[in-house]
């Protein structure tokens, strides 16, 4: 990693208003480029952590550093446009059709409608979806596909991060295995910096060039690449983790 | 019949005043509420106030009301603004309770994606919660419309002429077909509102009809 860029998380904590603690003192940093996996059950503070990155959610303490910048001095409309997110459910607009959905963030931005069209009909090819569902509503598309135009409008605003919030739980296994290869295959030609949340340690491993796992309670089990966990887990609880997830994809 | 016949210039007068005096109501009453009730929703207590609001300014009767607010408004009894007002109050109190809702029907995750996206306030309101919460709204002004339209009539007893007029003659004329005459005007008007909401509906918010078209064409 060329120090200081990508993401890095110092010593982060959040505990919410109702008393949860989320994320307990963990320091992590995505590295430029490279793909990081946070991994972990629920409540183990993954997406909390995920956004801290867009201020989404703020930290009580700790911070956390984009390029080398603290993101607290960083207006937040600004900072999340220039950052693609992508959601379990697409998150995209039921009002807007799916080339202005593309279209959001540029718009938002000051590109003209026009021009960002024009764009947003080159991502539908980018992300494998054919241009006859350009004018359709997301209510109108599959699972998959609105997975797909969620990720071509987290990438029209051509962000140098892209955060995606568990993008492939909600659709079924072939789907998202087909995803997750386009994913691979898309990442390979834009390079992006990418944190991905999943509770699934497979697809941590698959999409991952580097694994966080995250206990219950919001602590840093272990990071590592998927090699380093599989053959040197820091403890039991890991060990544990990874092996569910191999029994698990035995009995697929 | 005949009656029918013969006043029919002054039926189509009044229907027309009729209309006229309905639409400011339902119109002025919707956009003060809308941004009140979608204000009121940011803290709990104001919110759970809008609802008291609105009840207490709906339980206000509407012949006191008509006969108090000219003094209150320094206007002449005749005046149609009375009416006016006090119609704007109750489309207001209707309206309160169903905007409040509506925004609050709006999928959370919907907004979050959109401040995630990095929505501003107002364009997020524009953009995002008002037409998402669109169709509620539309229900709600639905109902503003024909609970205008048919306390409009109550004008007539104050000598601002609708409908209602045809009500208070047929009554002391003891002449029933002119207060079915009226009734049906009325009835009339209500219904032509209500289809005109709906087609604005239809083409201000197409996403809402789109899956319905394409799942009957399947069928």
């Amino acid at each position: 990693m060329e120090h200081g860029l990508g993401i890095a998380w110092k010593s982060v904590s959040k505990t919410y208003n109702d008393g949860t603690v989320a994320v307990n003192n963990v320091s992590v940093t995505a590295d430029e480029h490279r793909t990081l996996a946070l991994v972990g059950s629920s409540g183990s503070g993954k997406t909390t952590l995920l956004q801290m990155v867009n201020r989404m959610v703020t930290p009580n303490s700790g911070t956390v550093l984009i390029q080398g910048q603290d993101n607290q001095g960083m207006n937040p409309v600004t900072l999340r446009r220039s950052i693609g997110y992508v959601l379990q459910n697409g998150g995209l607009l039921p009002n807007k059709t799916v080339l202005d959905n593309i279209a959001t963030v540029p718009v938002l931005q000051g590109t003209r409608r026009k021009d960002a069209r024009v764009h947003a009909l080159e991502l539908l090819d980018e992300v494998g979806l054919e241009k006859s569902i350009q004018n359709r509503y997301p209510s109108e598309l599959s699972g998959g596909q609105q997975q797909r135009v969620g990720v071509a409008r987290a990438l029209a605003a051509n962000p140098e991060i892209l955060l995606m919030d568990e993008p492939f739980a909600a659709v079924d296994p072939i789907v998202r295995r087909n995803l997750q290869d386009e994913l691979l295959r898309l990442q390979s030609e834009i390079g992006k910096t990418i944190v991905f949340v999943t509770h699934d340690i497979d697809e941590a491993f698959y999409l991952g060039d580097k694994v966080a796992l995250l206990r219950p309670g919001g602590t840093l089990a272990q990071v590592g690449t998927a090699r380093e966990l599989i053959d040197h887990p820091a403890d039991s609880f890991v060990a544990s983790f990874i092996n569910a997830g191999c029994l698990r994809s035995e009995l697929q | 019949m005949n009656w029918l016949i013969l006043n029919c210039a002054q039926i189509l007068h009044y229907a027309l005043q009729h209309m006229l005096l309905s639409v400011f109501p339902i119109l002025l009453g919707t956009l003060v509420a809308v941004p009140l009730a979608r204000l009121a929703n940011g803290f709990r207590l104001t919110r759970s106030s809008i609802y008291v609001a609105s009840s207490v300014l709906y339980a206000i009767p509407s012949l006191p009301l008509l006969i108090f607010l000219p003094a209150l408004l320094r206007t002449k009894i005749l005046n149609p603004v009375n009416i006016e007002v006090a119609l704007t109050i109750y489309a207001i109190a209707i309206m309160l309770t169903s905007a409040s809702h509506a925004f609050l029907s709006i999928d959370p995750s919907v907004i979050h994606a959109a401040d995630a996206m990095g929505f501003g306030a107002w364009k997020k309101f524009f953009q995002v919660e008002l037409p998402l919460a669109g169709s509620q709204l539309l229900a709600g002004i639905r109902v503003v419309s024909v609970s205008t339209i048919s306390l409009v009539t109550v004008g007539s007893l104050i000598g601002v002429n609708s409908l209602g007029f045809f009500f208070l003659e047929g009554y002391q004329r003891d002449f029933p077909l002119e207060i079915w005459v009226g009734i049906a005007a009325t009835a009339l008007i209500a219904l032509l509102f209500d289809q005109i909401l709906a087609i604005c509906g239809r083409v201000l918010m197409p996403w809402n009809h789109r899956r319905v078209t394409r799942e009957r064409s399947a069928a």
